[in-house]
């Protein structure tokens, strides 16, 4: 009787032990697709303008309000962008990830001036929003809802 | 014994007698440093310097305590004590009680200096005191506050006295007999006087009032947001306060689940939820703190009820959004409502877009079991009409008042949205995202008031998200949600895209992707909230395998889009 009640309490706690680490597994699986994507968008950030600052990095619940809906990269970075910056992000920024497979977006432009490209590639998705005017861009992006 | 005291008189003696103990230790030590010969003279200034210091705090006492008695603000008071002798400090407490409640010097656990400069702060407000070290500002009251749970606790039980800004704080919490234009004429009175008190006050006044009475304005229509994310600060110090303690219980209890009698470990899981969920609020709490976030409404009881500010309203300002979450959503995961909302803003041109995340009150905590009923939203709706009549004022008030209002609702949100119109929600665009419906007794637009005659409303749900089964139901009083919001009349309906990886968002998972950052659907939202060009739906491509075997109909397949949107431009 003992033995059984032994195996039963073994059984119970590998189960238990099982569900703690699928959530384990979960952060860092989300945690390696954010890694790949913050890559991604830190790179375009970078070919289109200068002093990159981070203004948001978490990953978040892919529905608001649902914590058990997966986790989602939201990562936005801002970087201060030359005359001449949002017609290279529609031209030769966009070519090059184009031929690197990205599929490419342009948005119609805003009537404040503010340009929009976005990228999407497997799960990853990237956008840059550029508004000269304010010498800015907004460089954002994710890898995907990993659940 | 009659004794007259006048604060500013007493402060500027203590400032003064301050400086000069520094500057006779501070002279006497240079002279006997210069000198080459000894100068014994010098000797006692060094006590002289220590004791006139040892007079400042017993000044500030004073001064102190003179504010507390001033409940008419002219800046001095007059009193008859019994007997030749009195003790100051034993009256200050007794009239600090007065001023702020029955047994508020106790609950503070302060006592000496940090009991003067606390009391010296909160009774400064509306009075035209010195420059005082003794004083403190707004921003190391708030740092006083937050290392202080045991003040902030005490200040969440102060009830306003007198006759200055707390007085008139008081007058605005009365109950009131009736009024001739109705309820709704006093409580809308009520706003503008509130806003009337605190823009009356100069800035560091009005946040110190805030923080003196945070259980009051934390929540108070008509209080500018910033003063209201002051009070809250104080309330959120109470709840982490509260929460750490929880967290330790549920923790202790969660160990001794390990090794009680139940040796199957049947209980061993049965806090780690809890725990979590704790966990969570714990460190929302502390990012709040941490970060001095706007929160413009809280309440931490049940499953939580919280606003949150994401920039200010400035200049800059062309729009405002506010989110509204769905099932699910409490406390312990608003952060992800938070982070949704600061994608919208962070993408938009710097302090061109404020977003606002808003979850006033209860929200359904099961999609079957809880979602389907309509009593959330019927509590909810007004609410937030009530909070968009705030964000009016406020906008009103502020160096943007042309900015345009978006009000967004996901999923079981949508139908707060909905609800909220109808109890005259302010809003120049209203958003439903794979919403519930258009809120419960509203079939069209005759159901909607008056005032919801020029708000322009958008409607996105992807093919597929099986929010579209309930969409357009309702049973009863209090099942379902209305309309469809896709074909409302005069709602502009909005494609939602394909995914990330460019594979089509439908079925199940449309409903939790169209938050994806730059996702076809995402970009719609954004345009929303900036005022932008929107895509308008695409309807669905399907493919219709043949029957089964036996005649049975097959699902269809959708394989692209039949058509293409129109460009609409918002403005």
């Amino acid at each position: 009787m003992r033995r059984v009640i032994g195996a039963f309490a073994v059984v119970v706690l590998m189960v238990s032990g099982c569900g703690k680490e699928n959530g384990m597994d979960l952060q860092e699986r989300a945690e390696a697709r954010a890694v790949e994507a913050r890559g991604h968008i830190d790179q375009l950030a970078r070919s289109v303008g200068t002093d990159l600052v981070v203004r948001q990095n978490s990953l978040t619940d892919c529905v608001p309000g649902q914590d058990d809906s997966g986790l989602d990269l939201v990562y936005t970075v801002h970087v201060t962008v030359e005359p001449g910056a949002a017609d290279r992000l529609r031209g030769e920024i966009a070519d090059r990830l184009a031929a690197e497979g990205w599929t490419v977006k342009q948005d119609p432009e805003h009537e404040s001036g503010l340009v929009s490209v976005r990228f999407q590639k497997d799960t990853f998705t990237m956008g840059a929003k550029v508004s000269e005017a304010d010498h800015w861009a907004a460089i954002g992006g994710s890898g995907g809802c990993v659940r | 014994m009659h004794v007259e005291l006048e604060q500013r008189a007493l402060l500027t003696a203590a400032a003064t007698a301050d400086t000069l103990a520094r500057d006779i230790s501070g002279g006497a030590a240079r002279t006997a440093a210069a000198s080459p010969v000894s100068l014994p003279s010098l000797s006692p200034m060094a006590a002289k310097a220590r004791w006139l210091s040892e007079q400042v705090p017993m000044l500030e006492q004073l001064a102190a305590l003179a504010l507390m008695l001033d409940t008419d603000a002219d800046g001095q008071v007059a009193i008859d004590l019994p007997g030749d002798t009195w003790d100051p400090a034993v009256l200050l407490e007794q009239s600090a009680d007065q001023r702020f409640g029955p047994g508020f010097v106790d609950a503070t656990g302060l006592g000496g200096e940090e009991l003067t400069t606390l009391l010296l702060t909160l009774g400064s407000v509306g009075q035209d005191l010195p420059d005082s070290s003794a004083v403190m500002t707004p921003d190391q009251l708030r740092t006083f506050v937050i290392d202080h749970p045991q003040v902030a606790r005490a200040l969440q039980q102060t009830r306003p006295a007198g006759s200055g800004p707390g007085a008139v704080l008081y007058g605005l919490t009365l109950p009131f007999m009736t009024a001739p234009g109705g309820g709704a004429e006093v409580w809308e009175q009520r706003r503008l006087e509130a806003r009337e008190l605190f823009e009356g006050l100069s800035p560091d006044d009005a946040a110190i009032l805030a923080m003196t009475y945070p259980s009051i304005v934390g929540n108070l229509p008509g209080v500018p947001f910033a003063n209201r994310a002051d009070a809250n600060t104080v309330n959120v110090v109470v709840a982490l306060d509260d929460e750490q303690a929880e967290l330790a219980d549920l923790r202790e209890r969660h160990e001794h689940n390990q090794h009680d009698w139940d040796f199957l470990g049947m209980n061993n899981d049965d806090l780690e939820g809890p725990i979590e969920d704790a966990e969570d609020r714990v460190a929302l709490y502390r990012s709040i703190l941490a970060d001095d976030r706007q929160i413009v409404y809280f309440d931490p009881s049940g499953d939580g009820s919280i606003a949150e500010l994401h920039a200010p309203i400035d200049p800059r300002t062309q729009n405002v959004g506010v989110l509204v979450p769905g099932t699910g959503s409490d406390l312990s995961n608003f952060q992800g409502t938070a982070d949704r909302s600061l994608t919208f803003q962070d993408n938009a041109p710097p302090g061109s877009l404020a977003m606002i995340s808003w979850m006033g009150g209860d929200l359904p905590d099961d999609i079957v079991q809880d979602a389907p009923f309509a009593n959330y939203s019927v509590d909810l709706g007004p609410r937030l009409a009530d909070f968009s009549r705030d964000l009016a004022l406020e906008i009103e008030h502020s160096a943007a008042p042309d900015a345009q209002v978006t009000v967004a609702g996901h999923s079981y949100g949508g139908a707060v949205v909905g609800r909220s119109e109808l109890s005259g929600l302010v809003a120049d665009r209203v958003l439903h995202i794979e919403s519930a419906g258009m809120g419960h007794d509203i079939e069209g637009p005759g159901d909607l008031p008056d005032s919801q005659g020029d708000v322009d409303r958008y409607s996105m749900t992807a093919p597929g998200d099986v929010i579209g089964l309930i969409q357009g139901t309702q049973a009863g009083d209090n099942i379902g949600h209305g309309a469809d919001p896709d074909s409302f009349d005069g709602t502009v309906r909005l494609h939602t895209g394909n995914k990330v990886d460019g594979s089509l968002n439908t079925g199940v998972g449309s409903h939790t992707s169209v938050f994806q950052e730059h996702s076809d659907a995402w970009q719609n939202m954004f345009e929303v909230f900036t005022g932008g060009t929107v895509e308008t739906y695409r309807s669905p491509d399907y493919y219709y395998p043949p029957p089964g075997p036996y005649g049975s109909p097959s699902m269809p397949v959708q394989v692209g889009w039949e058509d293409d949107g129109e460009r609409i431009d918002i403005e």
